[in-house]
């Protein structure tokens, strides 16, 4: 029954992206859409899978060696399985000058990992990112799509096991 | 043919048109909703607003969203432009906060001094 | 007449109807009524663009209470800031009835403190408008600019609107827009772009983000305006993937957008087409660079391209391009409407318009400012921003993100302008702007730059490529301890090779701020190459603990700390006692850098009360529970030292010397010892039984004390060598009261403060009477102004200080205490000379000040204001400027002195001119903290006692990291979650302190202590418990 699922699942992304990409396909410089194609993909399957990758390199006519690099490239690119929960912990100025690397070392201690791994347990990725823009209320990180502001290593550890029990 | 100018003077007068019908010139509430706002906790006060409106709790307002003002360190902001009198900004409004705005400032018309942005 | 002390901004409409009218001049009238007043610390001035209301100009408006005034002009100006500012009675015959269209305007600007100064053009809808509602945007003027442009201009009549703007390219390079433009148009090609950088790389920087969050439509107007005057028909805005909610707004703009005919074909009825399509970037910094960009856009990875071909000649998909910021934008919709020649009547002669900056770091208010181009620096960081929280002192603001540099206080009087912050070794940048203080290290902070350009480096050029990663290696070794002092010239110069070598921006400016902390902030990187020292505390692998790193003396702080929370106070007095013979004197009267950089405080928190935990643990164990260790001495090996002062400095050396076996004698002038703690702090700071318990207990069998012994008569360095003595130190502080240099001084009534102090502490003289003055602001002043309050037959006391409350260097507990007694503090004035009658003090003339621009110190001078002299009756006037040495004691053959009459030493060593004498604490350096002095005294002993065994004076500096493992005490879950503040120093009430010399400050209480010890973040631990 799982396999069932997964498979209609399966089918159903790769025809979101196919779409797409043939959408694409109908523009001027189609080729310029890679980074578009690559973030509809990541949003997709959570990370840019090697199989993926071929599928949109078949798909667009464009190298798998160019898609690869220009995957490398761009910081926001996952190649990677990610976690449930994806931790961006801002470095910026404003949040490094109010303490953001406390903050990270709590989350480094807390889950164990570091910068780019991911938890056994798939439950959080942590990275770092520079700036979100809220630097009037740092230091923040965002979980997923969610920020946190006003970051204290005692807030940092009640929100990561909030979302543990959630 | 009217001019550009033309036709935009005339969308601008139905805009504003439009803007009147909804109850701008009466009460109009504002609250804060760009990424920092939403990041102090803006989407949960704006839903406190909604329902006061829904349930009809507080009638006549006109209750809009609004970009960053620039102070960002005391968001949430919610703001109360009442005819004829200077507009009340508050600062760091939460949920429970809201509800006492709406209370005390919205229906009994008081306001909240302690709250106000200095 | 009542006082009225009330704050006020008034806001001055710079629009072209109310300029044309004579705006100019009524703000120069302000400007000069209130210095003349003296009301500069009251009143702030601000400017706003046109407020809607010409008909009337010029327009005045003065909040709170938000009146507002028409057809004004620079003659009213004195009658109404007397009315209104001083009297509290707004002036009816200017007043104008606002009608709700003000709403618009008050909503921003109501908000005074913050919005006082500020210019909102850019921002103009932000915060007012919804903007997911293109009603809104119509109601306010939306798309009007761009039906102007299709009705009645032609193509190069945008162009040259733009260029008599001035406007010039808000992404930070400031390239006159007006003339890309015109570049690109003159281009003969069918197919052209014009593009929007929303990548916003720089860390630290949101305005762009705000910018389109709050007033999209203003974007894609003006890429329209943009597109028809080069003749595009496509544009791109090219917005970082971290914005999704920017990115939102976006789409729905463009869509509303679309479905009105504001874009697509035949716009508003016009045979101009123009679309617009949303690119996403992927997190790529180097993005923000305009070759990188259209790169990223044509779908490749983003690597920059030699320039020329510049864009507007070959651009994206290598077609003419113009690409401009997102704030650049956001200018052109009022550069039409508005019109170029008022958008360049604001700004400076080069830089025209207004910036948008981010304000953020250590600063009250942050958030987003828009100022007129020619703001200064410290009118953003202050005004607006409303200066360093916490007590912290300013110590560096950071323009232009990882590009730029970091300007010290010196240059808060640089006006923002293109030119003038190139000039100061920093750039305007997007508008990023970090403001830290005293607990930021600066090569911390170049060092986390570099990590960042480091990381976003697009690797194809090899000085970027390389060349910052050796400078990161080379700052990294500086933070762990391990540099050297070549490194310096090193860095600057793989700097200047980097600047002139890279391909293109990112790499040209990576150096930036590293090159600018070297320029102004050099002695940081020397402490920590030599003296192995971050003086911020930050660098972990020099600092250890905080409050340990930043005590004179190195206690651990931490230590007594953890033993208090644990009950255990006698481990905690020993933990104390250890570095300091005088613990319970400094309980009460140290300045505590400690709890200036205990990592509790920092940004907005609380420091733990750390003087106050001292204070407890020394009230209650006896001294005697500390056993120092003695060293016996060889009968040959015993030499004999003479120690001249007893006051801390001397005090402290003899006995870390005593201690070390050697025979020492204090010489004193006065009949017991102490110093200044004696003869200067009042018992009710220090209690005279709390001093002499810390004397008695330093004291043993090696010391020997002589009162009644002047340096310079009795005795001198020639004496004491023929007497047996086989090396000196000096420590006879400065005791002498600067004079101030008026006529009148010598008239009586008139008192030096240290003739004033000594006078009550020794002889129980009560010298003040009536009204007292007391000129001067550090903690002679106070200790003055807090005696004379307790005397008898004293009706009042007034400070008088030249600079303001922030600039005064007394302790601000002391400051308060004095405050709350009674004593009364007036800023910004100066005494000019003094009136006597029968040969005595009766009036002193004063003269109010303004603060002019910084000196080479930072600090702002005083500059006086003419015409504002007046008189003060005053019947005891005390001098307490500050203080220096005896001049005829340190008048001795050899002995070499500084230019301001100290002694002059070699700093590590302690060793003055004459071989085997040395000077410390205040004959050193002019008045200066008690335990500066303890920790002068410490190192001298350990300096003599090198000299007496013949070994190098010189030593390699250590860190000192804690080593000692004390677990912490544990707690009872439940009382984790209250959150526990700082306690208040618990002091006697002012009704029963202000007539008597008993002591004001209390203990803590038991709970109270051990709940803030509780508090302490044990920075320690991390040091200890890797070792169990």
């Amino acid at each position: 029954m799982a396999d069932a699922v997964n498979r209609d699942e399966e089918e159903r992304r790769l025809n979101e992206l196919k779409d797409f990409i043939e959408d694409v396909k109908n523009r001027e410089f189609p080729d310029s859409y890679l980074i578009a194609v690559l973030h509809k993909a990541q949003n997709l399957y959570n990370y840019l899978r090697k199989d993926i990758i071929y599928e949109i390199a078949t798909s667009m006519n464009i190298p798998v060696s160019t898609i690869w690099g220009v995957a490398t490239f761009y910081h926001y690119f996952n190649l990677e399985p990610r976690g449930k929960y994806v931790i961006f912990v801002c470095l910026g100025t404003a949040c490094y000058v109010k303490g953001a690397e406390r903050i990270l070392n709590t989350l480094r201690e807390q889950l164990k990992i570091d910068i780019g791994q991911t938890t056994d347990d798939m439950l959080f990725t942590l990275l770092e990112t520079r700036c979100l823009g809220a630097c009037g209320i740092s230091p923040v990180m965002m979980v997923n799509n969610k920020v946190h502001s006003q970051l204290t290593p005692k807030k940092v550890i009640e929100i990561i096991n909030n979302y543990r029990k959630a | 043919m009217a001019t550009p100018l033309e036709i935009i003077k005339k969308k601008r007068a139905q805009a504003i048109h439009r803007i009147i019908e909804k109850g701008y010139l009466t009460t109009r509430v504002y609250v804060g909703m760009a990424t920092c706002e939403i990041a102090a906790g803006s989407q949960e006060v704006m839903a406190v607003f909604e329902k006061a409106v829904r349930d009809g709790q507080i009638k006549n307002v006109y209750l809009s969203q609004k970009g960053c003002a620039g102070r960002c360190n005391l968001e949430p902001m919610v703001e109360i432009i009442e005819e004829g009198k200077i507009p009340v900004k508050y600062q760091k409004v939460s949920p429970d906060k809201a509800r006492d705005i709406i209370d005390r400032h919205l229906i009994n018309g008081k306001v909240i001094e302690e709250w106000v942005i200095q | 007449m009542k006082e009225n002390n009330e704050k006020y901004v008034i806001t001055l409409c710079y629009g072209p109807t109310c300029l044309s009218r004579g705006a100019v001049q009524i703000r120069e009238a302000l400007d000069n009524e209130i210095a003349r007043r003296g009301l500069s610390e009251r009143v702030r001035i601000a400017l706003s663009g046109c407020l809607g209301l010409s008909d009337q100009g010029p327009i005045l408006i003065v909040n709170p209470g938000f009146s507002v005034f028409g057809n004004v002009s620079a003659n009213d100006i004195p009658e109404l800031v007397e009315e209104h500012i001083l009297n509290d009675r707004p002036l009816a015959r200017l007043a104008i009835q606002a009608d709700h269209l003000f709403n618009r305007f008050y909503r921003i600007f109501g908000d005074v403190n913050f919005f006082g100064k500020q210019m909102r053009i850019t921002l103009r809808n932000c915060g007012i408008i919804d903007p997911e509602s293109l009603d809104d945007y119509l109601s306010l003027r939306g798309y009007e600019a761009l039906a102007k442009v299709l009705t009645s201009m032609s193509r190069q009549d945008v162009i040259d609107e733009v260029k008599k703007s001035g406007l010039r390219g808000r992404g930070g390079a400031g390239f006159p827009t007006g003339i890309k433009w015109d570049f690109a148009a003159k281009e003969q090609n069918d197919v052209k772009y014009v593009i929007c950088n929303a990548d916003e790389g720089d860390p630290g920087a949101f305005m762009d983000r705000s910018a389109i969050e709050g007033d999209p439509h203003t974007i894609l107007e003006g890429m329209a305006i943009g597109g028809y005057a080069i003749g595009a028909v496509k544009g791109f805005i090219y917005i970082r993937a971290e914005y999704p909610l920017a990115i939102d707004r976006l789409e729905k703009a463009i869509a509303d957008a679309k479905k009105e005919g504001f874009l697509g074909k035949n716009i508003l009825g016009s045979d101009f087409s123009f679309d617009i399509e949303i690119r996403l970037g992927a997190g790529a910094f180097v993005c923000g660079e305009e070759t990188a960009l259209m790169h990223s856009i044509e779908g490749q990875r983003g690597i920059p391209t030699p320039k020329p071909p510049f864009p507007a000649v070959e651009g994206v998909f290598k077609k003419p391009t113009i690409i401009n910021n997102v704030e650049t934008w956001a200018n052109i919709p009022v550069v039409i409407l508005d019109g170029g020649e008022w958008f360049s009547s604001i700004g400076t002669e080069t830089s025209k318009g207004t910036k948008v900056f981010a304000l953020a770091g250590n600063v009250r208010n942050t958030g987003l400012v828009e100022v007129p181009m020619g703001t200064t620096l410290r009118e953003i960081v202050y005004d607006i921003g409303g200066g360093i929280p916490n007590n912290k002192k300013f110590k560096s603001v950071q323009t232009g993100g990882p590009s730029g540099g970091c300007l010290p206080e010196q240059y808060l009087d640089t006006q923002i302008d293109y030119e003038s912050l190139a000039r100061a070794g920093s750039i305007m940048g997007s508008g990023g702007m970090i403001v830290v203080d005293e607990n930021t290290c600066m090569v911390d902070m170049a060092k986390y730059f570099l990590e960042f350009t480091q990381d976003e480096s697009c690797g194809k050029c090899t000085p970027c490529r390389e060349g910052i990663g050796r400078m990161h290696e080379i700052l990294l070794r500086i933070t762990k301890g391990e540099g050297k002092l070549e490194d310096i010239e090193k860095l600057k110069y793989i700097g200047r090779l980097i600047k002139s070598a890279a391909l293109c921006g990112l790499g040209q400016s990576a150096p930036n701020p590293v090159l600018s902390t070297l320029q102004y902030f050099e002695h940081e990187y020397i402490e920590h190459i030599v003296h192995k020292r971050c003086p911020a505390g930050v660098c972990s692998a020099l600092t250890g603990a905080p409050c340990q790193s930043a005590c004179p003396l190195g206690t651990e702080a931490w230590r007594y700390i953890a033993h208090v929370e644990r009950g255990e106070y006698e481990k905690a007095y020993i933990a104390l006692r250890e570095p300091n013979p005088l613990p319970s004197v400094c309980a009460r009267v140290c300045n505590h850098p400690c709890e200036r950089s205990c990592r509790a405080g920092r940004g907005d928190g609380e420091a733990i009360s750390i003087r106050n935990l001292k204070r407890f643990v020394t009230d209650r164990v006896d001294p005697s529970v500390f056993k120092p260790e003695k060293s016996i001495l060889d009968e040959e090996e015993i030499k004999k030292v003479a120690v001249v002062g007893a006051g801390p400095a001397g005090l402290s050396a003899a006995h870390y010397l005593s201690l070390k076996g050697y025979k020492v004698t204090i010489f004193d002038a006065e009949e017991k010892p102490g110093g200044l703690l004696l003869k200067g702090i009042p018992s009710y700071r220090l209690p005279r039984d709390v001093l002499n318990r810390d004397i008695e207990f330093l004291m043993n069998e090696n010391i020997t004390f002589k009162g009644k012994t002047f340096f310079g008569t009795d005795i001198t360095v020639k004496s004491l060598f023929d007497t047996g003595f086989n090396a000196v130190f000096i420590a006879i502080g400065s005791h002498q009261s600067l004079r101030l240099k008026i006529d009148g001084e010598d008239f009586e009534g008139v008192y030096p403060s240290m003739y004033f102090l000594r006078g009550h502490n020794l002889e129980n003289k009560n010298l003040a009477k009536g009204n007292v003055g007391v000129i001067g602001g550090g903690n002679s002043a106070i200790d003055a102004a807090r005696i004379a309050i307790r005397q008898e037959g004293v009706e009042s006391v007034k400070i008088f200080y030249r600079r303001t409350r922030n600039e005064m260097p007394a302790i601000d507990e002391e400051i308060e205490a004095a405050l709350e007694e009674g004593v009364k503090l007036e800023t910004l004035i100066s005494p000019e000379r003094i009136v006597s009658e029968n040969g005595r003090l009766k009036q002193v003339e004063f003269i109010r000040n303004i603060l002019g621009e910084s000196d080479k110190s930072g600090r702002r001078r005083p500059l006086p204001v003419i015409g504002s002299d007046h008189l003060v009756e005053i019947d005891t006037l005390i001098v307490a400027i500050s203080e220096e040495p005896d001049k005829s004691a340190i008048a001795q053959d050899g002995l070499e002195l500084t230019d301001w009459g100290t002694v002059k030493i070699d700093a590590d060593t302690l060793a003055t001119s004459i071989p085997g004498v040395f000077a410390g604490g205040d004959v050193v350096t002019g008045p200066n903290t008690v335990v500066d002095a303890i920790a002068a005294g410490k190192n001298a002993a350990l300096t003599i006692e090198r000299y007496l065994c013949g070994r190098d004076l010189r030593q390699t500096p250590q860190v000192n990291l804690p080593e000692i493992y004390i677990p912490q005490a544990i707690v009872d879950e439940e009382e984790e979650t209250v959150e526990f503040h700082r306690p208040e120093t618990p002091s006697v009430e002012v009704e029963l302190r202000r007539k008597s010399f008993m002591e004001v400050e209390k203990s803590l209480s038991v709970e109270n202590a051990e709940r803030e010890a509780r508090r302490c973040l044990r920075c320690d631990l991390e040091f200890t418990q890797k070792k169990i």
